[in-house]
């Protein structure tokens, strides 16, 4: 018995060094969606301030294409031009821009967390890169089940889109379906 | 025993309730607990509020063909089936170079003649017109090969026809001409990189107005998509007879006319709008139509369409090429991770092996950083070539897409004066300085070919388009990666092959002006398509000047030869035009309008610019009666599957297992897949402090037992 101690030690502090790496790496996640979020802010600030089209880091393979800001939550967003797994972790991405219709996704877990918050009338303001600010007014909530948006559906009023994994309540598995919030 | 197992119970019993603990939280962290009630019954569903027809469209598509120009009056007829008066607005497809220059309006017995104005004054005069309530007809140019038709004020069941009259050419592929002309409008994708092509527009463009702009191309669709029919004629007028008319998309019926024209219709009459009619016709074998020269004089100014075939070495076995110096440029971005990058390699590997043993080759990959296989381009022998596969083998996708120096470096290569220099770009053309590109090809590329080949499901067509035309060269686009090695077996095929090259057209008068420019290589069995305009008085021949492999190759077509031909400089013009579009990626878009609006309102054509307009002078609907404007929806084109008009899998219809959007090519699903958004930073967190605190269990256990053992 007492031969076998230092080997549970050992293997219980294995244990905890384990779980703090695996802890850290998922607290990664959310720590990098939120710096990748305030370089890319910098990046933007530049070009709206009449600069040239600036990357927020020399390797980024995406542009910043506008911001959302939805004023009651306070929450702000610059949205990428792809939507890409890459990208994503990086911002909410561009996913589609027709008929009249802008879809935007993002990360259920990191920035588009607060989209479950959203209640009908609630204020987005959408700024693109050239030109005058767009505010849209969440119109409705719906749950997409699966993961395939049918077009052709939408008539010819502009609207904003936004997409993210559903339902919010899991920690892992699938999640198949998609929440979308419909703005005009 | 009993005393340890106790005192392990005490330590577990606070520790498992700290760990639930943690676990709770850490789902709470994940998002909170699911909301909305019954939300997930809420399904997308089809707008039925207040269901009003649309005006019934059909068309009748007339198209007489003399040697490669194609003459067509498109019919199309709005029926009004319901008691209100209503507008109807319909998006059609029109070939890509086709000129659209005459419209009119048939109201009751009422012929009216449409005229060409500028685009803003154009709908101006037709909001007017519609406000008092005359008849109108509108017809806008959204892309080259996309307009819009709007009539305003049709009558309760009644209807109003507008025709609209345009030229397009006939294409000659190895041994044959073929037509396309397109009667759908596919479900467009566009791609969000597609903002970039804004910079080079007005400076007030953003992305809300591509948006609405999105919005005009992209029409809604008929489900189930069989209405919108067509009846299509085609008269072919050769002056000599057919050794084969024939049709990929259609059953068609073929009829011999008297003077030796023929005639090909519907086996059906009429069918559903809903794919691109194909039609491809040989004149008799020995009958070769070479070379074929149409002249148009308007004024003073005669216009030439010219088609020459280059003498073919077939005869004499393998014709003698020039060797090459093959640079390939290879995309290895983040954005092209996965198949994209696998496939390409693959490709790129079969295509050095493809070389020959005179060329040069050298690979030069870009991602933010840029590298390159050799200094110099290389001899194709199997060493140099194994020494390319391993490279290959150790690329990989990551990091952001720094096009410009990878670029610089294969222009810079010094070229060799004995060779044919082919850059071939593997790319998805996912970059947002295409004007720093686009300028650096024009100014760089020198003697090189550029051939862009695109790559993925959104590639940047516009840029790659535009890199090929003044490269020379020709894009070739993948949409479906699992495609890649065979587009791209047949364009290094294709490359392997140049007939002639360093073509130039001289008119008699020295100057004129010649469309395409700058003129591409001519491959084997590709004609020469060109136009120009000149004086009417200047007399002699067109000079053609070429190289065939190291051989100098000339053909004089003396002017007096050419046949008259309505419509020959309405297509100068579009290609004028077409060629000022592109001209303005690099000089700026400022003096684009001013340039095409005079040469549009001269030749009567619809652009962007300007559109063609017929307004009723009688009002015809009274001013109580209110007018419904309806988009008509298109259908949806064959082998695509609809979308389907609820999520729920039990009661969609069975789809057709044709592949999607890919069949064709030119855009994506009429489904959306929307991406996957769920981290695994929760559940990494959660099993983190679960394995944390089973090694604190395990180190209280150790500890506690210790002075009781």
């Amino acid at each position: 018995m007492k031969g076998r101690r230092p080997v549970v030690r050992a293997l219980a502090l294995g244990l905890v060094f384990a779980g703090l790496a695996v802890s850290a790496r998922g607290a990664y996640i959310p720590a990098k969606a939120e710096l990748a979020q305030w370089l890319i802010g910098r990046a933007w600030a530049t070009t709206r301030s009449g600069g040239r089209p600036t990357a927020p880091w020399p390797w980024a393979d995406f542009q910043t294409v506008a911001r959302v800001n939805v004023p009651r939550l306070g929450e702000t967003l610059y949205v990428l031009s792809n939507a890409s797994g890459r990208s994503l972790a990086f911002g909410p991405g561009l996913v589609w821009r027709a008929p009249a219709t802008m879809i935007i996704a993002g990360h259920q877990d990191t920035h588009f967390r607060f989209l479950d918050r959203l209640v009908a009338d609630d204020r987005i303001h959408v700024e693109p890169a050239r030109g005058a600010a767009t505010m849209f007014r969440v119109a409705e909530r719906r749950i997409l089940v699966g993961n395939e948006l049918p077009l052709g559906q939408f008539g010819d009023r502009d609207r904003l889109i936004l997409s993210t994994c559903w339902p919010f309540d899991g920690i892992a598995g699938e999640r198949p379906d998609r929440l979308l919030i419909i703005a005009e | 025993m009993s005393d340890r197992t106790s005192a392990t119970l005490h330590a577990r019993v606070p520790l498992f309730t700290i760990w639930l603990a943690m676990l709770v939280g850490s789902l709470l962290w994940a998002g909170g607990a699911r909301a909305g009630e019954g939300a997930a019954g809420l399904l997308l569903r089809v707008d039925e509020g207040h269901y009003r027809p649309a005006p019934r469209l059909s068309a009748i598509l007339t198209v007489t063909v003399s040697g490669p120009v194609a003459t067509a009056h498109l019919e199309q007829r709005f029926r009004n089936t319901g008691d209100q008066w209503l507008e109807g607005i319909y998006l059609f497809p029109l070939p890509d170079d086709a000129a659209v220059d005459h419209l009119t309006m048939r109201i009751g017995d009422r012929l009216i003649e449409g005229r060409i104005a500028e685009r803003q004054a154009a709908k101006r005069a037709y909001e007017q017109t519609k406000s008092r309530g005359n008849a109108a007809a509108l017809i806008e140019g959204e892309r080259p090969n996309l307009f819009t038709a709007s009539v305003a004020n049709i009558p309760p069941r009644a209807d109003i026809t507008v025709r609209l009259s345009f030229q397009t050419r006939a294409e000659w592929h190895g041994d044959r001409y073929r037509l396309h002309l397109p009667t759908v409008v596919a479900p467009r994708y566009l791609p969000p990189l597609v903002i970039a092509e804004t910079a080079t527009g007005s400076a007030n463009s953003s992305v809300v107005e591509r948006l609405v702009d999105g919005g005009r191309i992209t029409p809604p669709i008929r489900i189930p998509g069989n209405g919108n029919p067509i009846e299509i004629a085609v008269t072919i007028d050769a002056g000599m007879p057919l050794r084969l008319v024939d049709s990929d998309s259609h059953a068609i019926r073929i009829e011999e006319m008297a003077g030796g024209a023929t005639r090909v219709r519907l086996e059906t009459g009429a069918a559903p709008a809903d794919r691109d009619f194909l039609l491809a016709w040989a004149p008799d074998i020995g009958a070769a139509p070479w070379p074929i020269l149409f002249d148009e004089v308007i004024d003073d100014t005669r216009y030439l369409s010219l088609l020459v075939m280059p003498p073919n070495p077939d005869g004499v076995g393998a014709a003698p090429t020039l060797p090459r110096d093959v640079i390939f440029i290879l995309d290895r971005s983040g954005s092209m991770h996965g198949e994209s990058i696998e496939q390409t390699k693959t490709a790129l590997a079969d295509a050095i092996d493809r070389l020959d043993r005179r060329d040069r080759f050298n690979i030069i990959h870009f991602s933010n950083t840029t590298g390159q296989l050799f200094s110099a381009p290389k001899p194709a022998t199997p060493n140099n070539r194994n020494q390319a596969k391993r490279l290959l083998r150790g690329i990989t996708a990551d990091g952001g897409t720094e096009m410009l120096p990878a670029l610089r470096r294969a222009f810079d290569t010094g070229a060799a004066p004995d060779r044919l220099r082919q850059i071939v770009l593997l790319t998805d053309g996912a970059i947002g300085n295409e004007r720093d590109v686009l300028a650096l090809a024009a100014e760089k590329l020198g003697a090189a070919r550029l051939f862009p080949v695109a790559i993925g499901s959104a590639p940047n067509t516009y840029l790659m388009s535009r890199l090929a035309r003044f490269g020379r060269g020709k894009v070739t686009l993948i949409n479906d990666p699992s495609q890649t090695g065979q587009r791209m077996a047949d364009l290094f095929e294709h490359l392997s092959a140049p007939a002639v090259t360093d073509l130039s057209v001289t008119l008699p008068d020295g100057g004129g002006e010649i469309f395409p420019l700058p003129i591409a290589d001519l491959y084997r069995g590709e004609p020469l398509v060109v136009s120009a305009r000149l004086a009417a008085t200047a007399g002699g021949s067109v000079q053609i000047k070429g190289r065939i492999a190291d051989q100098e190759w000339a053909a004089a077509l003396p002017l007096q030869d050419a046949r008259s031909h309505h419509g020959i400089g309405r297509l100068w013009a579009r290609d004028k035009i077409r060629w000022l579009q592109e001209r303005a990626i690099l000089d700026g878009a400022d003096g684009l309008k001013a340039a095409v609006v005079p040469i549009a309102l001269r030749h009567g054509l619809v652009t962007r610019y300007t559109s063609l307009l017929a307004v009723s002078e009688t009002a015809d609907r009274p001013p109580e009666e209110t007018l419904d404007s309806r988009r008509i929806a298109g259908n949806l084109p064959k082998g695509w599957t609809p979308p389907t008009a609820s999520g729920d899998p039990a009661s969609a219809a069975p789809q057709p297992s044709a592949p999607r959007m890919h069949k064709i090519g030119m855009g994506r699903s009429a489904s959306l897949t929307l991406p996957k958004t769920a981290t695994p930073a929760p559940l990494w967190i959660a099993v983190g402090i679960g394995v944390v605190l089973i090694g604190f269990i395990l180190l209280m256990i150790v500890g506690r037992v210790r002075p009781t053992g």
